[in-house]
């Protein structure tokens, strides 16, 4: 799981995390997320702690999953992982967004204003937001397979990243596109620094691990965003040049939009259908939720 | 851990393929049947293999062994030449066609490449990159094995298909893991010898990719639709070991990343919700109990 490496080169940045505001919803009493900012331990974290705290995160969160039918009680809560910004899930246990991968998103920033993968541009807000916004939906979408016995077939961590970019994509083209391309900026820089550090890359610790790797979670992510939508998420295909590693390769036959359509099928009759309220769901989905801020 | 033993109804048994010594006993086609299956034996270029197969029954085997899902369409099973897809060593479910394709090309692949030892210099030590036989395993672990594997992960390509079972997880996943679900619910020797041979299987298939790509996956190989083979390897023994630690804590112990051995039982434990949620209602009981009653694996198909 841990993938062992620290990322180097990276300028720390202190902007604050570009996630929304929390948005006004009445039926918050519906709500089965609770949320715990737990204090770190290292004193590095504790500004990341209080940007965290100060923009009710978790609270946005929760709202967000309001919708969400649960048999009791899901704790989703920020803290420190042991060094590990993917700390796996414990089953039963509560769901953890690691200040380790908060600091790593941080290092992975754009150095200026603006980055690209490939022809897509990417601002600092997305690079935050992105990665931020998968991470949390895919720590939960395991801890909800979990509690509600959630048939999975296949890899329960892509079936999370899965899970997460379907949902990503479903609140409109400019959350989708923030969230996707945010996401992808992250693990191509995770990806690039793993591929240049010394042997990560035929290390069975990382190759073999619960999660799969960086490249193959920027490949799956981006498959389910380009089969939902092939021509707004076409620049990462390379059409009439010549394929770069970001390149979403064209043999993976993604425009077929046949795993989208696998992962849409699967998530509304395992989640959707049985287990959100229709009603709370309109209101979160007419909610606007990354504010440009 | 506990095993749904009701998985045992859509397993294996159909594995031997290989020398001509376990060959000489013919078995009696099994009496159960499933009236949506076909079974055909075409194209014998392989001739040996094809003579082979089909003397051992494989098709009627496997048929039988689906006689209690209560399909929701017709299915053909097929072992043959194929077309391109069968040119390298492979296998394929063809949902279109609703026809399950075992290819001569992968049967021959197990005898004379994935089960033969590779030539070292002495005191060479195998490792990562050494194709063949794994140390300790044996020619007839990964011919059965690798017979079982393949069939039941296109089995189970062909379940999801027709049953319409949602797939959270990567389709390819999906079907390993079924596949690797159903090797452990025939007793602790039934598994030990097919996961030994998937995981020779795979071994042997990421060593391959490894020498081409100076021991590190290529960026086209994590793009695509399957998990790499080093991948596809841990995955079957890890699923082996959540499910029955006493019997593969030794292989688990010398081949399992310690990232990954604990996360095991977690993995079998979904798998074994999957089954229970999405297959198990369309199985007959009583069918079940008769399939659990077939011989498996049989001392004859050892004999390589």
């Amino acid at each position: 799981m841990r993938y062992g490496v620290t990322i180097t080169g990276f300028v720390v940045t202190l902007i604050w995390l570009a996630v929304p505001g929390t948005p006004s919803l009445a039926q918050e009493q519906t709500n089965q997320i609770s949320i715990v900012y737990e204090e770190p331990k290292k004193a590095d974290y504790r500004p990341i702690y209080d940007r965290l705290k100060q923009r009710k995160v978790l609270e946005t969160l929760q709202q967000f999953l309001s919708p969400l039918k649960l048999p009791r009680k899901l704790t989703v809560k920020t803290g420190e992982c042991g060094g590990n910004p993917f700390a796996p899930y414990t089953p039963g246990g509560p769901v953890t967004i690691c200040y380790e991968f908060v600091a790593l998103v941080e290092q992975a920033q754009p150095p200026g204003q603006i980055g690209a993968i490939g022809p897509q541009l990417i601002t600092r807000e997305m690079a935050v937001v992105g990665p931020f916004v998968e991470e949390a939906l895919h720590d939960v979408a395991l801890g909800v397979f979990d509690m509600l016995e959630v048939p999975v077939w296949g890899r329960a961590e892509d079936a999370a990243d899965y899970v997460a970019a379907f949902v990503m994509l479903q609140f409109g083209t400019d959350v989708a596109r923030k969230t996707v391309f945010g996401t992808a900026w992250f693990l191509n820089v995770l990806d690039i620094a793993l591929r240049n550090s010394s042997n990560t890359m035929s290390n069975v610790n990382y190759l073999d691990a619960v999660r799969p790797t960086v490249r193959q979670r920027y490949y799956n992510i981006l498959c389910i965003a380009v089969g939902s939508d092939p021509i707004g998420f076409s620049v990462l295909l390379a059409f009439n040049r010549t394929p770069a590693i970001s390149d979403l390769p064209l043999e993976r036959e993604c425009t077929k939009s046949e795993e989208y359509q696998q992962v849409k099928d699967a998530f509304t009759r395992t989640i959707l259908n049985p287990y959100v309220d229709p009603g709370l769901l309109k209101q979160v989905q007419s909610t606007q939720w990354l504010k440009d801020d | 851990m506990k095993r749904i033993t009701i998985a045992a109804t859509l397993g294996l048994g159909f594995a031997c393929v290989a020398a001509g010594t376990m060959m000489a006993v013919a078995q009696a086609p099994s009496k159960l049947h499933n009236s949506k299956v076909t079974t055909q034996y075409l194209e014998p270029k392989y001739e040996q293999i094809y003579l082979k197969l089909k003397r051992r029954q494989i098709l009627e085997e496997l048929d039988a062994l689906l006689s209690p899902v209560q399909l929701k369409h017709e299915i053909t099973l097929s072992v043959e030449e194929g077309d391109e897809s069968c040119k390298g060593p492979n296998s394929y479910y063809s949902p279109e066609e609703y026809k399950l394709r075992l290819c001569y090309s992968w049967f021959d692949f197990l005898e004379n490449e994935a089960s033969v030892e590779f030539k070292r210099n002495p005191g060479e030590p195998f490792t990562d990159l050494t194709p063949g036989l794994v140390p300790g395993f044996t020619r007839a672990e990964v011919i059965l094995g690798g017979t079982v594997g393949v069939t039941l992960h296109e089995m189970g390509h062909a379940i999801f298909h027709i049953q319409g079972i949602p797939r959270l997880g990567r389709e390819e996943d999906a079907a390993d893991m079924i596949a690797g679900f159903m090797m452990m619910q025939f007793g602790s020797s039934v598994a030990l010898t097919t996961i030994k041979g998937t995981y020779n299987v795979w071994h042997h298939f990421n060593a391959l990719d490894l020498h081409n790509n100076k021991s590190v996956p290529s960026p086209a190989a994590e793009a695509d639709v399957h998990s790499l083979s080093g991948q596809r390897a841990v995955n079957f023994l890890c699923m082996a070991y959540g499910g029955d630690p006493a019997t593969f804590n030794q292989l688990a112990d010398a081949l399992l990343p310690p990232v990954r051995k604990p996360n095991c039982a977690n993995e079998y434990h979904q798998a074994d919700i999957a089954f229970r949620k999405t297959v198990l209602p369309d199985i007959d009981q009583e069918l079940m109990k008769k399939v659990r009653a077939m011989k498996i694996l049989r001392p004859e198909d050892f004999k390589l």
